[in-house]
């Protein structure tokens, strides 16, 4: 029994040498760091190990001496200072309070060390999109909380990680640093190369197969490398949340400009920067201090006052993937929350329609929003294939590659006008952000509403297909198609007929077209003083 | 319909009223060190961290009633301080990357303006130096130059500085000390911007100071120097000649662990601050350990990771409270000799 004994005691104790042994070893490579502020390498012997521990004194504080007692008020004798106070601070404090951050922070706040954690890596880092005189919101918070539980995206280290939580699952310098160890730079506990030591905590969705973080494009390859730095600041934030390095709308459009990005020299994948410059956008601009376009003044009266956009609302950037695209959402925006056709928000949207039903749906925590999408339900009369195959099972006009049983995207019809440039509904040169011109006077040429002859062969709809009075109207009268038809569809009428424009009025109290059959019914109108009375067609 | 509009008002601003007497009680529980001392050695006068000091009363708060809050500037790292002499006061805020402008009005403190917006990007040190005011920048390693009307001039080119951290005139003869850390040392110049001298640890053979973080001066022409790393405070003579010193690293009152601030009051202590201690010791200047106050935390009259102080011309220190993002502003009862 005796002989158990020893034995245990033996093994404990050659286990607690042989940690002991393993964490000088590792404590010991300070001496070859730039924390070795004693500056001679003699502070370790020919095993590499400290022999000389001063160098030790500059964090960890010494307790030998013994207190004094102040001269002038001796009631309050304290023998020794809590300098490893705990300090409970509120969730949005800006700094950090734990122990071990603050001995780090008494050199790295830009005292003794450079500037604050890694703030000289901000000159020029982005290119900033603010006008002249106007000041951006500086450095502020750390990356620094605790994990809390129902965050999908983000998890505590597991045990066998190479980092390292404090108290109560919170994040100190000390839990992405090792003071002591620069093997892998910036003192890091483990390679941060491809954001490794990030993806850590941060699981995020689609990650993997996304244009940042692992693009099929070997021209992005330093995207990959740099991989979260590229956009995030690890220790401070400027304008934004989610630790960008600059406002949401400056980190993108840094690369996606069609240039060069300054810093980094990542080539950027498209020029969105001048489309935005286009008089019809979506009105990211709000978000700067850039002006906005006058053309834009209609959005100061509706949704647009109420929230802006930013190009997050409808990309995901851990996710954008130009690797799997589907039929009905583009990789670009996969992993990116909507609303759905009947007004619930979803986290993950599964059609295209359901991102724009964010702002043009029946969002209901979107006030003043134009629901464009109660015309694409499928419950009304007539409306274009965005949520569901269309009502009418003879659509003539129909091009080869559509069919009735075809479905549509928001971007079949809304995107860049130039065929050249940056794709999506970004912005525009033409009303509403269209691809195509889209005559919204009553009478034009057809080609000038050539965005409808896209899918519609326009020889077929002059001629009379599904209606046998097109010619009359478009040829002879020289009606637009926006004079008869609403572009999204209609609640009460067939073929998209709208009835509201003012040149439209009712019969004796009446106004309705109606169909029979496909391409038949009746008209109950006055047009332009044309009085339709019940009139078959 | 009349008279139920005219109540309605008289009720809203009587409500006001009322709740404003109420925080105002509050507000002005006053804190003192010694707490229970019948003549307290100091007394918590504000805290500042941004806007308009609290105060309360009718009028201010039917104005924001009528046409809402101005906006202002929010302390984020308050890193240093300089007094202009006619009751406006600068703080240079390193994570604001600008200076914070606060005018005094009897006992109210307001942001009237910020700059530095443009040319800053880490302010480490601010003076008041012939109508000027200098911010030292601790990332870009310069010390800019700035109109009273907070116009931005040029850089103050200085020889021999690398990285200037604190700013500090000396009083007896107006020339400008510029703690440069990584240098080791403080250089003084004069307004023609030429160097008159460098402080350096003369206290074993040529050994240079070894982390210079604040200067001040004493009444009696002395030069106080707070040497971080070393833990230690050493006193120049007014030739830079090296007089004496006294400090030493330990976690007991007396001692030094992470001292950032350093600055003198009217009778001649030397008040330090230390970031780990969260607290402010004061010293005569052999060294011997007088009385300290404060402790870690985010309540008044605690710290977290105190900075450098300043006294203004009325034995009022100002404690930059950098971490919890405030300043906070004490009263000192001057004790004589």
């Amino acid at each position: 029994m005796r002989l158990k004994h020893f034995f245990m005691i033996l093994v404990v104790t050659t286990g607690c040498f042989a940690q002991a042994g393993a964490d000088l070893e590792n404590k010991s490579k300070i001496a070859f760091t730039p924390h070795n502020l004693v500056g001679t390498r003699a502070v370790v012997g020919e095993d590499s190990l400290l022999q000389d521990f001063t160098l030790c004194r500059v964090c960890h504080i010494p307790s030998k001496m013994t207190a004094v007692e102040p001269l002038w008020y001796r009631k309050e004798f304290v023998r020794v200072f809590d300098v490893d106070k705990h300090v409970e601070l509120e969730k949005h404090h800006l700094f950090p309070a734990d122990n071990i951050s603050r001995s780090c922070l008494f050199c790295h706040d830009g005292s003794v060390s450079r500037g604050f954690p890694h703030k000289e890596e901000l000159k020029d880092r982005q290119v900033s999109l603010l006008e002249a005189g106007s000041e951006s919101v500086p450095n502020l918070h750390l990356h620094l909380f605790a994990f809390e539980n129902g965050d999908t995206e983000t998890r505590a280290p597991s045990e066998d990680s190479e980092l390292r939580l404090e108290e109560n699952s919170r994040i100190s310098c000390a839990t992405c640093h090792d003071p002591h160890n620069n093997e892998q730079g910036s003192f890091l506990r483990m390679s941060n190369e491809g954001s490794s030591l990030c993806v850590e905590c941060h699981q995020m969705a689609n990650w993997e197969l996304s244009a940042h973080g692992n693009p099929a494009d070997p021209r992005f390859r330093d995207v990959k490398n740099l991989g979260c730095a590229h956009c995030h600041d690890i220790h401070g934030v400027p304008a934004s949340t989610n630790l960008l390095a600059a406002e949401e709308t400056t980190v993108c459009l840094s690369c996606h400009d069609g240039s060069k990005d300054d810093m980094d020299e990542v080539a950027s994948n498209a020029d969105l920067e001048n489309v935005f410059e286009k008089p019809f956008i979506h009105p990211i601009s709000w978000n700067s201090s850039r002006e906005m376009p006058e053309s834009m003044d209609a959005w100061s009266r509706g949704l647009g006052a109420e929230r802006g956009v930013t190009c997050s609302d409808c990309h995901n950037p851990h996710a954008a993937s130009d690797q799997n695209n589907g039929p009905f959402l583009d990789g670009s925006q996969v992993f990116v929350s909507g609303v759905d056709n009947e007004g619930f928000t979803k986290a993950i949207v599964d059609y295209e329609y359901e991102t724009c039903y964010k702002c043009h749906g029946m969002n209901q925590s979107a006030m003043f929003g134009r629901n464009v999408g109660q015309l694409f339900a499928k419950t009304n009369m007539s409306f274009h294939p965005i949520e569901a195959p269309g009502n009418n099972p003879y659509v003539q006009s129909l091009k080869i590659e559509w069919s009735e049983q075809s479905l549509i995207k928001c971007t079949d019809c809304h995107g860049n006008d130039d065929p050249l440039g940056a794709q999506g509904p970004h912005g525009s040169d033409l009303p509403h952000i269209l691809k195509q011109a889209y005559a919204e006077q009553p009478f034009a040429q057809p080609e000038e509403s050539e965005l409808c002859f896209q899918c519609h062969v326009q020889g077929r709809v002059v001629q009379g297909s599904g209606f046998k009075y097109h010619k009359l109207h478009i040829e002879e009268a020289g009606y637009a198609c926006s004079a008869c038809h609403n572009p999204h569809g209609s609640v009460e009428y067939p073929g998209l007929m709208d009835l509201n424009a003012p040149f439209i009025q009712p019969v004796n109290g009446i106004l309705e077209v109606s169909q029979t059959e496909p391409g038949h019914g009746t008209c109950t109108l006055m047009c332009h003083g044309k009085v339709h009375p019940g009139q078959y067609y | 319909m009349k008279t139920l509009w005219s109540k309605s008002i008289a009720l809203i601003l009587i409500t006001s009223l009322v709740t404003g007497c109420a925080s105002k009680a509050l507000l002005e529980e006053e804190m003192h060190f010694p707490a229970e001392a019948n003549q307290p050695f100091l007394t918590l006068e504000k805290v500042l961290r941004g806007g308009s000091t609290e105060h309360d009363g009718l009028f201010p708060r039917v104005k924001t009633m009528l046409f809402g809050a101005r906006t202002v500037d929010m302390l984020m790292r308050p890193v240093a301080l300089a007094l202009d002499g006619d009751g406006r006061f600068y703080v240079a805020d390193a994570d604001a990357g600008k200076v914070l402008v606060f005018q005094m009005q009897g006992d109210r403190y307001d942001h009237i303006a910020s700059f530095g917006g443009q040319e800053l990007q880490a302010p480490a040190g601010i003076v008041v130096w012939n109508d000027e005011i200098l911010v030292s920048d601790g990332v870009a390693g310069t010390i800019c130059r700035f109109s009273k009307t907070y116009e931005y001039l040029d850089v103050l080119e200085v020889r021999d500085v690398r990285r200037p951290g604190q700013l500090k005139v000396n009083p007896v003869n107006n020339e400008l000390f510029i703690v440069d850390t990584p240098n080791h040392h403080v250089v003084s110049i004069n307004t023609e911007g030429q160097v008159t001298g460098k402080l350096v640890h003369k206290r074993t053979g040529d050994q240079l100071l070894g982390s210079p973080m604040a200067v001040d001066f004493s009444a009696d022409g002395h030069i106080i120097v707070l040497d971080g790393l070393s833990r230690r405070v050493e006193v120049f003579n007014s030739d830079y000649t090296y007089e004496t010193g006294f400090g030493g690293y330990d976690r007991v009152p007396g001692s030094f662990s992470n001292p950032k601030g350093l600055a003198i009051s009217s009778d001649g202590y030397i008040f330090i601050s230390d970031a780990a201690f969260g607290n402010v010791q004061i010293f005569d200047q052999n060294g011997a350990l007088l009385y300290f106050f404060g402790e870690i935390g985010k309540a008044k009259g605690e710290f977290l990771l105190p900075g450098s102080l300043t006294f203004d011309a009325k034995d009022q220190l100002y404690i930059m409270d950098q971490f919890n993002s405030r300043v906070q502003i004490f009263r000192y009862r001057a004790q004589g000799e």
